[in-house]
């Protein structure tokens, strides 16, 4: 029996080296591996071609930073995946998706159905559909390539808005892929994604610039650093771009859709004895509740109920010493400010879908799930005959 | 003086840690692209089907007084009558094995291998297979004791990390979808099911003890519980592209912000769920193996396991591309054939005569 058991261990020993030997268990070697941590998905129109910037993650000490442009790589093909694949033929690197955590689409890729382009991460396993996506202002790949404070490697630095935002403020309309495609086969068709702006700033590396460029006679020109803004929203109808919520619009749908806490609101007249002045409130607890009323027939109503818990968290005004507290007793005047602007803005927001035919509060989803029974009757215009009816109710933290 | 081979709390505990890692994998998803929003319900139809028959199967067998299947067909049709039985068994379980398998090695490729992997890499599974093969029931009973623990912690991991972004509303309305596609759901999956096959087999080879069908049943429940609320989320969490997720345990999980800001804690239940597969995909093989020396007359030869083991393993080598296409086959006709054996020659017991067996 011991006889046997020893052949059996060797058998398996022989079939294990077997596999090594002949294929290394199917492994691909790591330094043939870029590690891509974002894709920028450009599109040009004229030669109908997509244009994939991978930015792959590079080791590097904290003295030998590695600019952007040279972690990027560059395919091209007639679809994602086509650009992807040339981007492992043209450079040998076999190119990992599964660290790929952003999407961009740069402003050639958000005309059209931007479905088109997506669905290729739908499709794949290779790509992590958590990757949150993002609609660019510029092309992509400037993107990637832009030089910013937040980290030596943009991507990296835009995760940051990105991700630090799920947890925290909730002022980014923040979308995986999932959630667009989702979305995109859902319903009311409408989904959305952060559009990010660049805003440049003034680092002091153009003057370095300017002075390496005029003693050195005709040095490169340093590009000038900048920082990302994600805050506004781009909605999109059966994957075409339709229409952008602005900051303070997107802020107001995030507090329809997400738990947003740590938010802070900005009112600029607040009236605090008898003089305007400019304070920040935070949200400290929201309650909500949609519904239908039905009670007119003809003009179906969208009822928005929204509680939320205020506090003080900073006025352009001293107060006395025991005013200065969170849990300080918000003036009915301001509650009353703060309430009207909420409103205001839903309904704008609301509006502005309306006429983009964009259903940004999933009115016809909701008609479908919580009154299957009326959405013969209402389903296909629901968007456009309803009424929204927003009732907003602002509070001090510790009032009742 | 026969021993007896497994306890009853064996049982319970292979039912909860086999039977549900096996449908961990893509059950969810084709579930989804059948009966859409209403997949936990077509779940909750085969497991009530298939707990009404263990009961029954559990109930009938008091009757034999201690026999177990093959002594019953023997004292009733005959040693040749209950070979065929047997024969036609040993397929059966040979072919409930066959998707399953093929099913792990794509998951084990999609979840630890970046580019595809040589087929060769999977082949060392037969080996071990072929050695649980060879001990039989006695090996499912005391591996279910170690793996009960890993699967029931791994779904739960699971299920926890999926309702963090689980939109239950995608669940509604109740209404709309039709019965019939409910039904044609828990059809075309019921490859995954059938799990009164192992109690028919289980019988005569455990002591009975009180309460014994009351603890299988429970058991029985626990997996159908933990399945219906892992479909449910997992369609609250996907909605229509939850048919996509054909590898739910490696997905399901990478939304949360806890893998989002650690990195992949999900695979630790997904690795957790495949170690469990590894013993769930070789059990209908055990059975097969059992069925099979039982038709040739011979008991604890090392011989039938190696050659079972290895047709199953020539079969996948040379149809593993072919997953889709044997599963439409599976799903849409050998599922019948299943049934017949499950459900419909079990109720022929009713009018088997009794015997008994001195232990």
């Amino acid at each position: 029996m011991k006889a046997l058991r020893s052949k059996i261990v060797i058998l398996i020993i022989a079939a294990t080296t077997f596999l090594y030997f002949t294929n290394d268990y199917g492994l691909v070697d790591i330094e043939k591996t870029a590690i891509i941590v974002a894709i920028g998905i450009d599109y040009e129109e004229e030669k109908e071609e997509y244009s994939v910037t991978a930015q792959i993650a590079v080791p590097e000490s904290s003295e030998n930073a590695v600019d952007n442009e040279q972690c990027s790589i560059e395919g091209k093909g007639k679809t994602v995946a086509d650009a992807i694949d040339s981007v492992g033929v043209n450079t040998g690197w076999y190119p990992l998706l599964s660290f790929c955590h952003i999407v961009l689409l740069g402003n050639g890729a958000i005309t059209g159905d931007v479905a088109d382009t997506l669905s290729f991460i739908i499709r794949s396993d290779r790509i992590p559909d958590s990757a949150l996506v993002v609609a660019c202002e510029k092309k992509a790949k400037d993107v990637l390539n832009t030089k910013t404070p937040l980290d030596n490697v943009s991507s990296f630095a835009l995760e940051k808005v990105l991700v630090k935002d799920i947890a925290k403020s909730d002022r980014i309309a923040s979308s995986s892929v999932k959630d667009f495609i989702k979305n995109y086969y859902s319903l009311c068709e409408t989904s959305q994604m952060p559009l990010l702006k660049i805003i440049e700033i003034d680092d002091g590396s153009s003057k370095e610039g300017e002075q390496s460029g005029g003693s050195g006679g005709g040095g490169e020109k340093k590009k000038k650093a900048s920082i990302f803004d994600a805050t506004s929203t781009l909605f999109f109808k059966k994957g075409e771009a339709k229409m952008t919520l602005d900051s303070e619009e997107t802020q107001v749908y995030n507090l329809i859709y997400k738990n947003a806490l740590d938010s802070y609101i900005l009112i600029d007249d607040a009236e605090i004895d008898g003089e305007k002045t400019a304070a920040v409130l935070d949200i400290n607890e929201i309650t909500k509740d949609m519904r239908f009323d039905f009670s007119d027939e003809k003009s179906p109503k969208f009822i928005l109920k929204m509680n939320v818990r205020l506090g003080f968290e900073d006025l352009k005004k001293t107060q006395p010493v025991k005013d200065l507290t969170p849990r300080q007793t918000i003036p009915d005047e301001i509650l009353e400010t703060t309430r009207k602007k909420i409103e205001k803005l839903i309904i704008s927001a609301f509006k502005k879908g309306r006429e983009n035919d964009c259903d940004i509060l999933h009115l016809k989803e909701q008609l479908y799930k919580f009154n299957f029974d009326k959405f013969g009757a209402y389903g296909e215009d629901i968007l456009k005959t309803v009424e929204l009816i927003a009732e907003i109710n602002c509070s001090s933290e510790i009032s009742n | 003086m026969r021993e007896y081979k497994i306890s009853v709390r064996q049982i319970c505990f292979s039912l909860v840690a086999f039977s549900l890692a096996i449908k961990m994998i893509m059950l969810t998803a084709v579930t989804a692209s059948i009966s859409g929003r209403m997949l936990w319900l077509s779940a909750i139809v085969n497991f009530a089907v298939d707990g009404l028959f263990i009961l029954y199967i559990l109930k009938i067998s008091e009757k034999f007084d201690g026999l177990d299947f093959y002594e019953i067909l023997e004292v009733n049709i005959g040693k040749v009558g209950a070979k065929i039985v047997f024969a036609l068994y040993a397929i059966i379980f040979f072919v409930k094995a066959y998707i399953p398998i093929l099913e792990q090695k794509t998951f084990i490729e999609i979840t630890l291998y970046e580019t595809s992997p040589t087929i060769l890499t999977f082949m060392p599974f037969f080996i071990f297979s072929a050695y649980f093969c060879f001990k039989g029931m006695r090996a499912i009973g005391r591996c279910a004791d170690i793996a009960v623990w890993l699967t029931v912690l791994a779904v739960l991991g699971l299920i926890a990390l999926t309702l963090q972004n689980a939109d239950f509303s995608e669940l509604l309305p109740l209404a709309d979808i039709p019965l019939t596609d409910v039904l044609s759901g828990g059809i075309k999956t019921s490859l995954w099911y059938f799990d009164s096959l192992y109690i028919l087999f289980f019988i005569g080879h455990f002591k009975r003890e009180k309460l014994t069908k009351t603890k299988i049943l429970g058991a029985f429940a626990i997996e159908g519980l933990m399945i219906a609320v892992f479909t449910a989320a997992t369609f609250a969490e996907f909605g229509v592209l939850t048919e996509r997720q054909f590898f739910a345990p490696v997905k399901v999980g990478l939304f949360s912000v806890a893998t989002l800001n650690i990195g992949r804690i999900d695979y630790i239940a997904a690795f957790v769920i495949a170690t469990s597969n590894v013993f769930a995909i070789a059990v209908p093989l055990v059975f097969c193996t059992y069925c099979v020396n039982k038709v040739i007359g011979v008991d604890g030869k090392v011989l039938t396991p190696v050659i079972i083991n290895a047709i199953m393993a020539a079969l996948i080598l040379f149809t593993e591309k072919y997953l889709y296409v044997f599963f439409g086959f599976i799903s849409g006709y050998a599922v019948y054939a299943f049934a017949f054996f499950a459900y419909v020659v079990p109720l022929i017991m009713l009018f088997l005569k009794k015997g008994s067996i001195k232990r």
